[in-house]
């Protein structure tokens, strides 16, 4: 499929250089500036999601009694006069009215920016103890970047930690759902006859599922003593058992061309084994088809989680999720007074924009023959 | 606004015809309220799902029996402002005195809508053969049958009925309120045995034959009922004119309560039973968009924490019945939080099983436990339960031997530097990044290990067992997940560790209703309430089925054998005021033991536009309850 | 011909048992049956419950209940509600018609914008046009559909352009033929937009890709050299090469709607399938949903053979033996 050594039109005999497979798909994807884009935007997203603990001002489940529905705090960089200060600050925020959730900054009282603060102890990623954060005010003042939610809990933070279990629902999710397709489309693509029969008889049925609705009956089965992180990793094996015949059947297609060719014919004729020709030959030839339909597939797993936490069913309170706190602003109050509870919407969307460019990207790049091979996949 | 006026007048003509005809009820009630007009359609929404019946005495839901109250009518019904019984289908009535019989006398005239008229067989009918029936599941049989008796329901003559009872049951003329069904429409189902499929939701509306104000003309499953005016209703105004004024109602069904919000505002619906986010968004249009919202005092339903005092586990057991510690997290309710986060101002706290908006029997002098952690925090302690520190377990002792760690630390981080120095010496530039990274681990680790935080306090019991329970309430109940999500923050703050899981409601019910000792620790939950005190007799009666607190006959105290015979003489006492001393003291008992742990009342919100006229909103009743002399002022 | 969707037909019944026999389990397996909750209800007495559950046949053990209800379908009885006490045949008719109006009008809302917004922007390939498309079209995909739906539901009220949620207008009855039909279109733009944008993302870069590859084909490269004008030859010859993959795509829409429907459905108010079969799910109401479930694999098997004979239709190459 691939040819070494092809040149590019202005090589000169003197300074003779070969492209690599690499370069070829890094030059295709430059082309696609929206996947460069993406990609950079989901680096950023999952880098900050790494480091949650430590970019995070507060504990994601601190409550500020009385400073529910704060709105964002301002950073300022001039000072009343209109001095320009270096170190920005922030004003104390006075609650006005209780009903109506008015705050006015008090002018009278400032706090500075720091960077590298003490304050509440966690576990960095649950194993290294520390208690500095990337920034902070000092102890009475409190910087809420992108405001408070109806507890006063901080929604930056909050983002930041939610963004670990959306962003991962994905990756585990086309991890679980991948696997299985790839296994049984493989194994029917490869094998064909009765087996592909019935491999395929089944993932025609799970097909057929209304998968969303199984999925709420299945939600009420999962113990209850378990901690949420195990019953959220629960929810996206459901969500993936659901999500793998579309891709399986793709695969299949797949192997049954693959085995036909040369290549293979020749690996079988030199006595290989089965399970050789499938891992060495026919395996890799479509990991480019796989990563790109896994990038374009993971949007739905995030979409997923805001579906099931809007009925009530998803990643419980208090731990973050996107899709949780999107559904607690489910609220025409919250879209006419405190909008910026819908952030998380707005990160959901950017993921899933960023998701699918990449893909688009990566499909241009790493397959562009294999556009066509879209079509029977479906989030 | 101009389309819905058009369409009023528009319907106001198809359905003003009918009201022409003569009323012949001998004696009309009369309703109090200024006179109106006739004329007009109001449009009101419900939020949830479609009715699932037309058939009221098996009608579960609210769904369903909130379009089909309209159609029916009881023997007596309850004021909505002072919730007094009233005279409806019976104008009047007397009763022995020892209360044992009770004969009512029907009012004289009404008809059905098919023109039958009312008489005593339809009364008799309704009790004997279908609420009494064992064949058909009807709600009002529990209600209605008195210490395990039935009543005796016999016609005297055609306009009077005569109730025996076994024993005086002080609540028997709020519970006669129950819809009386037409017997020359159903009594063949129920000589067949298909009641409980007759009137079901595929029948036509017309057909389900009532003597309430208002008839169902159409039903669009899941979307609207549309009501048509009752021509012969009982009911007259003050002038003696026919009520209802309104020509007809339209129900939309609507499953959001936000798109009902919009709606509201959109002038697509004339009435919205606000919650209390809504009001900093209507209040500030109340006069752009000519509507009025009132506030109405609290409302019945309780929302409370219940601990489970019939804990199979022997430690558990000890916590949840000791009454301090109920008491120490009574005071660990942050209610005011609750009420100006949560309920967005609109509440009030709630001490008592009986809301303080049943005036009749709620007691002002039952103990209150403000928000307090420090006292909280001294309860415990007087208790016997102690703060501890949990050192975070330390991975390499601060002491290795007799000597302290840091001589091993600084001893390999020598030992390293002179290997690294070594292997610089050497130029094996490779090896020697080894041992600087080794260093590097070495030094942050022992920086790691120092500061080490120290752990939390944790609360522990007298017997050395750490304070740790889960928390239960029922999953997309949005005010009961708030109410968790505060109480687990604020029992943190104690020491307890408590795990907050909102679970599948099926579950729930299972876990809550196991007996004799349920496998559960703490549950939020709430209950509807109602004016009738004696309504919650299953709940705190010690053989009840929802006393689902100490379902172990084992586990009985004297103050449940007291709340028990509290009950038994409540309900057979006829004098109010003696009625309400007996009540007031299971009031009293309730929160002296803290069985439940109440939190806040929601305050009773309803907007309605300014066209529809003699309106009185009640918590009780909702905007609806006088539907009969609501009228519409055209713009 | 025939004889293939008689055989189709034929392989349908294995799968619709396969289907059902699953479910049935997998709803059992859930905890408590619908009259579990009815426990909570003070005015219900235990052993109401109990006789209530004997009347359900929720007494008897699960494999008896399926096969009796398997038997029941062969006499096209889909068993009774238990909620309603009605047939849920009638149950679901009556809402199958409104949720496939909706669904038909976003269908065809999607197509009739996805294949010339894909057309555009595979021609225009790399252009500024073809980001502004590939943003537009993933706008729909890329907001939860329950919170699109609110959003719009919002602007309705600001602007009093659209009614707020429902399906018909208060006075519907009052109005002339044409007026009607007008209330109707008038209550379902909001909704077709909602579900309509959901799928587009995917068919416009479907029709883009596909339009890309026949582009650079054989036949294109002669159609060129005749002479023919870009016009003709990325009308007549390419696109009607690269639609017939997305007939494929046709089958698989309808049973996808369904499902996504539902949240729609409850913020729009829509009166709909979606909205009783998450009820019923919600409330264990067990043969309306095992009905609800059937009729969605029932749509997406009839779907999918539709693509199919439609496929051949359009394509001649295709045969069917």
């Amino acid at each position: 499929m691939t040819k070494k050594g092809a040149r590019t039109e202005d090589t000169t005999f003197s300074e003779l250089r070969s492209v690599t497979k690499t370069q070829l798909i890094w030059r295709a994807f430059k082309r696609h500036q929206l996947g460069i884009i993406g990609g950079i935007i989901l680096i950023l997203l999952y880098g900050f999601a790494f480091f949650a603990e430590f970019i995070a001002p507060y504990s994601s489940d601190l409550q500020v009694r009385g400073k529910a529905f704060h709105p964002p705090t301002r950073l300022h960089f001039f000072d009343e006069e209109g001095n320009f200060i270096l170190q920005p600050f922030v004003y104390h925020y006075e609650l006005v009215d209780r009903v109506f959730k008015v705050y006015r900054p008090d002018r009278t009282i400032k706090y500075p920016l720091r960077f590298f603060v003490r304050g509440e102890k966690y576990k960095f990623l649950g194993l290294i103890p520390s208690d500095i954060h990337l920034f902070g005010t000092k102890a009475p003042g409190h910087i809420f970047l992108l405001g408070t939610d109806k507890f006063g809990r901080d929604i930056f933070t909050r983002l930041l930690f939610g963004a670990r279990i959306s962003l991962s629902v994905g990756l585990v999710g086309i991890l679980v759902s991948f696997s299985m397709g790839a296994l049984i489309g493989g194994i029917a693509g490869y094998y064909g006859g009765v087996v592909d029969n019935l491999l395929m008889r089944v993932a025609e049925m799970i097909m057929a599922f209304p998968g969303f609705y199984l999925l709420l009956a299945l939600r009420a089965l999962l113990p209850t003593a378990l901690p949420s992180t195990t019953v959220y990793l629960l929810i996206v094996f459901i969500l993936s058992f659901i999500g793998w015949p579309g891709f399986a059947r793709v695969i299949r297609g797949m192997f049954l061309s693959l085995r036909e060719q040369e290549f293979s014919l020749a690996a079988k004729a030199l006595g290989s084994t089965d399970l050789r020709i499938i891992l060495r030959h026919i395996l890799p030839n479509t990991m480019s088809f796989i990563i790109v339909a896994a990038t374009l597939s993971v949007p739905a797993y995030i979409l997923g989680e805001s579906a099931l936490s809007f009925l009530g069913l998803g990643i419980q309170e208090p731990q973050a999720s996107w899709g949780n706190m999107l559904a607690a602003a489910m609220n025409t109050r919250v879209l006419a007074s405190f909008p910026w509870i819908l952030v998380p919407g707005f990160f959901i969307f950017i993921t899933i924009l960023a998701f699918n460019f990449l893909g688009d990207a990566l499909r241009d790049a790493l397959e562009p023959r294999m556009r066509t091979s879209r079509q029977t996949f479906t989030g | 606004m101009k389309k819905v006026v058009n369409l009023i007048v528009g319907i106001s003509i198809l359905l003003a015809l009918p009201s022409l005809s003569p009323a012949r009820i001998e004696n009309p009630k009369v309703m109090e309220g200024e006179v109106g007009k006739h004329g007009g359609t109001l449009v009101w929404s419900v939020f949830g799902s479609g009715p699932k019946t037309f058939n009221l005495p098996i009608a579960q839901e609210t769904s369903s029996t909130t379009p089909l109250s309209f159609l029916f009518s009881g023997l007596t019904e309850t004021h909505g402002v002072t919730t007094e019984v009233e005279p409806a289908l019976a104008e009047s009535w007397e009763f022995s005195e020892d209360g044992l019989v009770w004969t009512f006398h029907l009012r004289k005239g009404v008809t059905w809508f098919d023109g039958e008229p009312f008489t005593a067989d339809d009364v008799v009918f309704t009790y004997n053969d279908i609420i009494y029936n064992e064949d058909i599941a009807c709600g009002m049989r529990d209600l209605l049958t008195i210490e395990g008796k039935r009543m005796k329901v016999e016609k005297v003559d055609d306009y009077r009925v005569r109730f025996t009872l076994p024993v005086p049951y002080a609540p028997l003329l709020r519970h006669l309120g129950t819809a009386i069904m037409p017997q020359h429409v159903l009594e063949p189902a129920v000589k067949k045995g298909t009641y409980m499929t007759t009137w079901g939701v595929d029948t036509p509306p017309h057909k389900i034959i009532g003597t309430g104000p208002f008839m169902m003309k159409e039903y669009l499953p899941d979307d609207r009922i549309i009501f048509q005016r009752n021509p012969h209703y009982w009911k007259v105004d003050q002038e003696g004119n026919q009520l209802p004024y309104l020509d007809g109602m339209i129900m939309l069904i609507v499953p959001s309560i936000d798109t009902q919000l919009l709606k509201f505002q959109a002038g697509e619906i004339d009435l919205y039973g606000m919650r209390g986010e809504d009001y900093a968004i209507l209040k500030p249009k109340e006069k752009e968009r000519n509507f009025t919202i009132t506030e109405e005092g609290p409302t019945f339903g309780s929302a409370f924490i219940i601990l489970n005092w019939s804990h199979p586990d022997p430690i558990k057991f000890k916590w949840f019945n000791n009454r301090q510690f109920r008491k120490a997290l009574a005071h660990a309710i942050d209610r005011q939080t609750f009420i100006d986060n949560v309920m967005y101002g609109f509440g009030v706290p709630q001490w008592s099983p009986v809301s303080p908006a049943v005036k009749a029997f709620y007691n002002p002098e039952v103990k209150e436990y403000p928000y307090d952690l420090v006292k909280a925090r001294k309860i415990l302690q007087e208790t016997g339960f102690r703060l501890k520190t949990d050192k975070g377990e330390q991975l390499i002792p601060e002491k290795i031997g007799p000597w302290p760690r840091w001589v091993f630390v600084l001893i390999s981080i020598l030992v390293l530097c002179f290997l690294c120095v070594w292997t610089a010496i050497r130029r094996k530039w490779r090896i020697m990044i080894i041992w600087i990274v080794l260093i590097g681990a070495i030094a942050i680790g022992n920086y790691y290990v120092s500061i080490r935080p120290v752990g939390p306090k944790y609360l522990y019991g007298l017997d050395g067992h750490k304070v740790e329970f889960e928390l239960f309430t029922n999953s997309g109940n949005n005010i009961r997940e708030a109410l968790g999500i505060l109480l687990a923050d604020d029992l943190k703050k104690l020491g307890m560790t408590v795990h907050f899981r909102p679970l599948d409601f099926n579950l729930l019910v299972q876990k809550l209703t196991t007996k004799p000792r349920g496998d559960w620790d703490a549950i939020i939950l709430g209950l509807t309430g109602g004016v009738e005190p004696h309504g919650g007799a299953n709940v705190w009666k010690s053989d009840g089925g929802l006393h689902s607190w100490n379902y172990d006959p084992e586990n009985r105290y004297d103050w449940e054998q007291k709340v028990d015979d509290l009950f038994n003489k409540g309900v057979q006492e006829l004098d109010p005021q003696k009625r309400k001393l007996i009540y007031d003291q299971w009031q009293m008992n309730v929160s002296e033991e803290l069985p439940f742990l109440y939190t806040a009342l929601s305050t009773y919100l309803s907007a309605a536009r300014n066209t529809l006229k003699n309106t009185r909103p009640t918590a009780y009743g909702g905007t609806l309850w006088n539907v009969e002399v609501l009228y519409l002022e055209k713009e | 011909m025939l004889r293939y969707v008689v055989r189709r037909f034929l392989h349908m019944i294995p799968l619709l048992i396969g289907i059902s026999f699953i479910s049935f389990f997998i709803i059992q397996l859930a905890p408590g049956d619908f009259l579990t909750q009815q426990a909570l209800n003070p005015q219900v007495s235990a052993e109401r419950i109990a006789q209530e559950r004997a009347r359900f046949g929720l007494d008897q053990p699960i494999y008896l209940q399926y096969l009796i209800w398997l038997k029941n379908i062969l006499h096209l009885d889909f068993g009774y509600s238990f909620a309603y006490r009605l047939p849920v045949f009638t149950l679901i008719k009556s809402r199958l018609y409104n949720t496939f109006i909706l669904s038909l009008s976003a269908m065809i809302f999607t197509w009739v914008l996805s294949i010339p917004l894909g057309i555009l922007s595979a021609v225009k390939q790399y252009s500024w046009l073809d980001k502004l498309i590939s943003v537009f079209a993933f706008l729909g995909l890329a907001i939860p559909n329950f919170f699109f739906a609110l959003l719009l539901l919002y602007m309705a009220m600001k602007t009093g352009w659209f009614p707020v949620g429902g399906m018909y207008s208060i006075n519907y009855e009052s109005l002339s033929l044409g007026g009607k039909i007008w209330d109707r279109i008038y209550y379902l733009i909001l909704p077709t937009i909602v579900l309509g944008t959901a799928g587009m993302a995917g068919l416009v870069r479907q029709m883009r890709g596909n339009l890309l590859d026949y582009l650079k084909a054989d036949f294109i490269i002669t159609a060129r050299a005749k002479g023919l004008s870009e016009r003709v030859v990325i009308l007549k010859h390419a696109v009607r090469n690269a639609v017939n993959p997305l007939i494929t795509l046709f089958g698989f829409a309808l049973p996808g709607l369904l499902s996504g429907a539902a949240l729609t459905e409850i913020v729009m108010s829509w009166p709909g399938l979606g909205r009783l079969m998450l009820e019923a799910v919600l409330k264990m109401d067990l043969y309306l949903v095992m009905g609800s479930l059937i009729m969605g694999a029932l749509l997406l098997i009839l779907g999918n053979l539709v693509a199919d004979l439609l496929l051949a239709w359009v394509d001649p190459r295709i045969r069917y033996d």
